[in-house]
């Protein structure tokens, strides 16, 4: 029983976010243009925004003219990625998408519209946030990022948090979540090197799509976004988060996202028990 | 009660009940008095509520149905403990606890035709409703209003019983196909699948157990039992912060429990 007590499920989770987290905090970052204030307030880097659409008047006085080439909407009280839109240049009257496909000024507005009756947060109406689209750091890109790879930095109470590069793959179409194919980075919060890696069910040493060797590189900025997610978990009250990370080409630092009740797949990514005592000691017998 | 005041030797006993002061004047009740009223009343309240609990009916009724709402507490309690102890996921919550006592107390072969009806209808209906520009609620509610017409015409022709037309499965359908579309949405065909498969593994689960004889009995003769067990027995699965049975095959490889050791 020993070696399950600190692995930690669903049920634990919720329990843990409970008596983590106050409903106060929670409702702050269940709402991201909230969050990205007032962490701008207190001097944290976070992904500039574009615009805000409150409402549908809103989205009618959208000018196409006014947005820049590449650029991200996503809902503001969104979850797992759902409703977010990445355009990557224009094409004609509309934008191109991450497959090469030509989306029309049309199909925007129905998605920006459907964002906004809620369809994509489980509301029955929501915001629309338009964000401009980051290149990730050069490292990064060697990597074999598609899209843009974030850092999921876990933290639970004093514990060391833990740190997971997720990498987009053609399989999960640019996107970085996990469960839809991406590739998961356990990475040293000390040293910013890749001590494993995960697709799937499986331990994978290199890339799926590039064949490029992953364990063993290293992430630059590693001590800024340790220092920048605890900030940011610090300022939102919450006692239990996962702050998501980026680094642009500019390796400016900036705060996505924060997320009240993360995902427990980085106990997997990372081969370490969210609950184990002895985290410190097993970064460094690596 | 005394209504008559005269001077006889019953006096010292019956003063205690008498509202009047002895010479037909009414005094103010005292503390004494008021906790005698209270009690009988505080006794009446718990012997109508034990006897809400307690309720039997006979069980030799000519209702050989029970009751919707007696039986789903019991499947309800089936779908919290399938998802927090097993981690069985559905499309919704309480989507599956709906369809087994839709099954368990209409027509199970009516209720499954008219849930997959639904459910189909979904799938085949979003895709052109969506080229109109409805949004998800106007899309869904034109279905609501589909399913429905078409269930009315079958009903009143009567090729379905009244207890099917009786509108649990296309609620418990269109809950279902709301969830169906968000999967699709968000996480893509396979995971859709994934849950339409819990889904079907919890209504199973669910109209198995809230079928047994001895729940069915009970459901009958002491819905308001049943309820409180049922609760028991949620609040005991809710309580649970184990790991899921699932959970154990998802932990175990890669070896993240072998880190703990």
């Amino acid at each position: 029983m020993t070696r399950w007590a600190s692995v930690v499920g669903m049920n634990r989770r919720n329990a843990i976010v409970h008596q983590h987290n106050d409903s106060r905090s929670i409702h702050l970052v269940n709402d991201k243009i909230a969050t990205k204030e007032l962490l701008a307030e207190h001097g944290v880097a976070v992904v500039p925004t574009v615009a805000v659409l409150r409402d549908r008047l809103d989205l009618r006085q959208l000018r196409a003219c006014e947005l820049p080439d590449e650029w991200v909407a996503k809902p503001a009280r969104g979850a797992g990625g759902c409703g977010i839109i990445v355009l990557v240049g224009r094409d004609g009257d509309g934008w191109l998408d991450t497959g090469g496909r030509h989306v029309s000024r049309r199909e925007v507005g129905e998605h920006l519209a459907e964002v906004l009756s809620g369809q994509h947060s489980g509301r029955s109406a929501d915001e629309a946030i338009i964000e401009p689209r980051l290149s990730p750091a050069p490292e990064l890109t060697e990597l074999g990022a598609i899209g843009l790879p974030d850092l999921r930095v876990l933290h639970v109470g004093e514990q060391d948090p833990l740190v997971m590069l997720r990498l987009p793959t053609e399989r999960s179409g640019g996107r970085a979540n996990l469960h839809q194919g991406g590739v998961g980075l356990a990475i040293d919060p000390r040293r910013g090197r890749v001590v494993r890696a995960v697709c799937g069910r499986h331990e994978i040493l290199d890339h799926p799509d590039t064949g490029r060797r992953l364990v063993g590189e290293r992430v630059p900025e590693i001590g800024r976004v340790v220092e920048t997610a605890a900030a940011a978990v610090a300022i939102t009250g919450l006692g239990f988060a996962g702050v998501d990370v980026v680094i642009d080409d500019r390796r400016r630092v900036m705060v996505l996202e924060v997320n009240a009740r993360p995902g427990l797949q980085i106990q997997q990514v990372c081969d370490t028990p969210l609950l184990s005592g002895r985290r410190r000691s097993s970064w460094a017998r690596r | 009660m005394i209504t008559i005041h005269e001077p006889t030797d019953r006096f010292g006993v019956d003063q205690l009940h008498d509202p009047t002061d002895g010479h037909g004047l009414h005094r103010p009740p005292s503390f004494a008095d008021r906790r005698a009223a209270a009690t009988p009343l505080f006794i009446t309240a718990a012997a109508s509520v034990a006897t809400v609990l307690l309720h039997t009916a006979d069980p030799t009724s000519p209702v050989a149905t029970p009751p919707p709402l007696a039986v789903l507490p019991v499947a309800v309690a089936v779908a919290v403990a399938l998802g927090l102890i097993v981690g069985v996921r559905s499309l919704g919550t309480f989507t599956p606890a709906l369809v087994a006592t839709a099954v368990v107390t209409g027509d199970a072969v009516e209720t499954m035709t008219i849930m997959l009806g639904m459910l189909a209808l979904g799938l085949l209906g979003e895709r052109a409703l969506r080229t109109v520009m409805l949004p998800r609620l106007g899309r869904l509610g034109v279905l609501v209003a589909a399913g429905c017409g078409a269930l009315s015409v079958a009903g009143t022709e009567d090729h379905l019983s009244t207890a099917s037309v009786a509108g649990l499965p296309v609620v418990a359908g269109m809950m279902a196909v709301e969830r169906l579309w968000q999967t699709l949405d968000a996480d893509g065909a396979t995971e859709s699948v994934r849950l339409v498969g819990g889904t079907a593994t919890t209504i199973a689960a669910a109209a198995v157990v809230t079928s047994a004889p001895r729940v069915h009995e009970l459901a009958i003769t002491s819905p308001g039992l049943l309820a409180v067990v049922s609760a028991g027995l949620i609040l005991a699965a809710g309580s649970y912060q184990g790991l899921r049975l699932v959970e154990l095959v998802r932990f175990c490889r890669p070896s993240v429990a072998g880190a703990a050791s």
